[in-house]
């Protein structure tokens, strides 16, 4: 990470963490995991950072309507590139298919864009639905958080994944806690002891450099 | 095992301690079961991690379980594969730890789903009886309505038996004063003219009287088998001359239509108060109003299925006119007595009180269909019977006459005289007194001088009741016609079960009378 000051509010815990953290939240309601977005988002908004939410399930008007009471200009915002809500699918499986090459170029590129636009931060909040699972290029989505946190060494979004508790396996949810640095505990964010390092879940040596 | 050379690693404990966190926010035992699994495969030494349903694994060398109380009733077991026993040794305490801390988690959430079971069950129970407690209420509210309404008309009916005695009595003086008169004068005379009006009206009063009393239902039962087209036919001829002519009268009457048990002037009653309400409705622009009867079977789908009648055959008899209708509001409260649309002076309210007591008098239901703008039909259902009326025998042109001996006995003495006159002008000998103490001190001295007693039954000292019971007990084979205003205190029935041969309801005319007094003494 380039800076290591606990810099960043996430809205949804007091706590600030350094840019370029990257978080799991296992939700298990839709009032948890619609809270979380909205107070990541409004603290990005707040801080005049840049922001994306990739969801299925978040509503545009609903969320302008909660942006506004905050003095948000939501029109604003999303005309000019600052806020933008894209669909789960319509991001990660473009075509039917999963590439974690795609989208961790197309990360890199979003926050080299956004410090060229003068944005100071980049957080991104992704929810991941289950069909991943069945999708081509599927099973490759625990490399691909993995990579993401080597990704973010170098370019630091600070990112939220959200699983959903209901749609994935226990054994799935396990997994996807090892490739997660931090994780949200009953609205904190702790350390994560089952994380394993990049370096070591993708098999690379010590001295490996992200492309 | 020995663990002495083994150490515990900080980050293993933590891991848990942080799924022991997760577990309990998961949603299914499953999810818990899959993810404990997979997590306690961090632990060293082990190499596989299954659970088991309610089955006690075989343990060995290189497998360890632990018990998992899911419920009172059932285990589940976490079996553990190790491949390095030495280094699996440290945690053995923890995991046990970790293992009851999952069955209490497990037993918690298996609490909540049993309470939250209890809690949907008794929210339907609540719910349940909260619908049945508005219902007892709604009947309990229905019951205390009817209570009252019960109340309000046994009041009336009280108050009208009351006015109907002395009404009564007046009339059978005006009347039976009319009818003498009528017979002194030549009919060329312009009085008999004015005594014809006296006469009609003094039966118009009775008729009034008679509804007041079949509101309240005080009147005496008389049905007869009878065929209601008769009687519309008959009550067709005497509207026509008092509904104005703008208003055109059609029928449509169906020849098998049946017959019904009724009162034939009751029936009569009740179709001239619904074509009176008709033809009122229609008043102002004229229009037609129907008379329709027919014969029709409950279930046929010709009566509406929300009636409750008896299942069986039904005279259908419905009076529709095409007057201005009534609004759906005030439909619920037609039938109520003095309730009425039209303005004062003009209708008394009681014509559909009235039908509603006649009809239920007869075990018939009226229904009633309006529609503003373009009319109103009543309904009513008469239960049918099988049988057919008697032919009737032509009138008799002359009263029938005799020349008997007959007491009569009324404490008005307008009445005595009547009576005496009349019964005088049909041949008999009479002898007639207004005190009923006298009228016994009469027959007790020559009981079998008498051959008919003509006693009114409210009377001071003795009552015609008991005076008749006295004069039957010195001759059972007296016969006796009771005559009555109005008496909550007896009625024919009774007085028949007395001995009373006949009971007539003032005021009487001279053809009941003398046809009364004739078939009483043949019938002796």
């Amino acid at each position: 990470m380039h800076d290591h000051a606990n810099s960043i509010p996430f809205g949804f815990t007091k706590q600030n963490f350094p840019p370029g953290t990257h978080v799991c939240q296992i939700y298990t309601d839709e009032k948890e995991r619609h809270e979380s977005v909205f107070k990541f988002l409004l603290a990005g908004m707040q801080a005049e950072e840049r922001i994306s939410c990739f969801s299925e399930k978040v509503n545009g008007a609903a969320l302008k309507v909660l942006l506004e009471a905050e003095g948000i200009p939501y029109d604003e915002a999303v005309r000019s590139g600052a806020l933008t809500l894209s669909g789960t699918r319509d991001v990660y499986y473009q075509k039917g298919h999963f590439d974690p090459e795609i989208m961790l170029a197309l990360l890199k590129d979003y926050h080299t864009d956004s410090l060229e636009q003068g944005y100071s931060h980049v957080r991104v909040i992704g929810e991941m639905t289950a069909d991943i699972e069945e999708i081509s290029g599927g099973d490759r989505l625990l490399e691909y958080e993995s990579r993401v946190s080597l990704l973010l060494r170098e370019h630091p979004i600070t990112t939220v994944c959200q699983y959903s508790a209901h749609d994935f396996s226990g054994s799935m949810i396990m997994d996807v806690l090892k490739v997660h640095p931090y994780m949200v505990v009953r609205g904190s964010v702790v350390h994560n002891p089952f994380f394993i390092p990049p370096e070591e879940f993708l098999g690379l040596s010590p001295h490996h450099h992200h492309r | 095992m020995d663990h002495r050379n083994s150490q515990l690693k900080p980050h293993v404990l933590s891991q848990l301690l942080l799924m022991q966190s997760i577990v309990g926010s998961l949603p299914e035992e499953k999810t818990i079961f899959e993810f404990v699994c997979r997590g306690l495969l961090s632990v060293p030494g082990v190499s596989a991690v299954n659970y088991l349903n309610d089955e006690d694994p075989i343990r060995d060398d290189h497998t360890i379980s632990f018990p998992i109380q899911v419920d009172n009733a059932a285990n589940e077991y976490l079996v553990l594969t190790l491949t390095d026993n030495e280094a699996f040794a440290p945690y053995e305490e923890y995991l046990q730890n970790f293992c009851f801390m999952l069955s209490v988690i497990l037993e918690e959430r298996n609490q909540r789903r049993i309470n939250a079971a209890h809690q949907k069950h008794l929210e339907r129970r609540v719910a349940e009886r909260t619908i049945a407690l508005e219902e007892e209420i709604a009947e309990r509210k229905q019951i205390k309505e009817d209570l009252r309404q019960a109340h309000k008309m046994e009041a009336i009916g009280t108050l009208a038996g009351g006015i109907a005695h002395d009404f009564n009595n007046l009339l059978a003086a005006i009347i039976g004063y009319t009818d003498l008169a009528k017979e002194d004068i030549p009919d060329h005379s312009p009085a008999k003219s004015s005594l014809e009006q006296v006469e009609h009206a003094g039966h118009r009063a009775k008729d009034i009287v008679k509804q007041i009393l079949a509101f309240s239902r005080k009147q005496p039962e008389e049905l007869v088998i009878l065929d209601v087209q008769d009687i519309v036919n008959q009550t067709i001829k005497l509207l026509r001359a008092s509904i104005p002519a703008t208003i055109d009268i059609q029928t449509i009457i169906s020849p098998d239509c049946g017959s019904i048990l009724g009162n034939p002037g009751k029936i009569n009653q009740i179709i001239i108060n619904l074509c009176t309400n008709g033809a009122q409705a229609m008043d102002d622009n004229g229009g037609v109003l129907t008379l329709e009867l027919e014969h029709i079977e409950r279930g046929s789908g010709l009566i509406p299925d929300d009636l409750e009648l008896m299942p069986g055959g039904y005279v259908a008899l419905s009076v529709s006119d095409t007057g201005g209708g009534i609004e759906e509001h005030l439909l619920e409260r037609i039938f109520d007595p003095y309730f009425t649309t039209k303005e004062v002076g003009q209708g008394s309210g009681m014509g559909l009180a009235v039908v509603h007591g006649l009809v239920k008098s007869h075990n018939g239901v009226i229904r009633v269909k309006s529609k503003v703008n373009q009319g109103t039909t009543f309904t009513i259902y008469f239960p049918s019977l099988e049988q057919k009326p008697k032919e009737k025998g032509k009138a008799r042109q002359t009263l029938p006459s005799g020349n008997e001996h007959i007491l009569i006995v009324d404490d008005e003495a307008s009445l005595v005289d009547i009576l005496k006159r009349s019964v005088k002008q049909l041949g008999y000998s009479v002898e007639a007194t207004t005190s009923s103490k006298k009228a016994l001190e009469l027959f007790k001295a020559a009981p079998e001088i008498y051959d008919l007693v003509i006693s009114d039954q409210t009377m001071p000292e003795i009552t015609g009741e008991s005076l008749c019971r006295e004069l039957l007990r010195i001759r059972s084979d007296l016969p006796i016609i009771m005559c009555s205003g109005y008496s909550h205190k007896i009625d024919s029935a009774k007085a028949h079960s007395i001995g009373i041969k006949n009971f007539l309801m003032k005021p009487v005319s001279r053809r009941d009378l003398a046809e009364t007094i004739r078939q009483c003494l043949d019938e002796s």
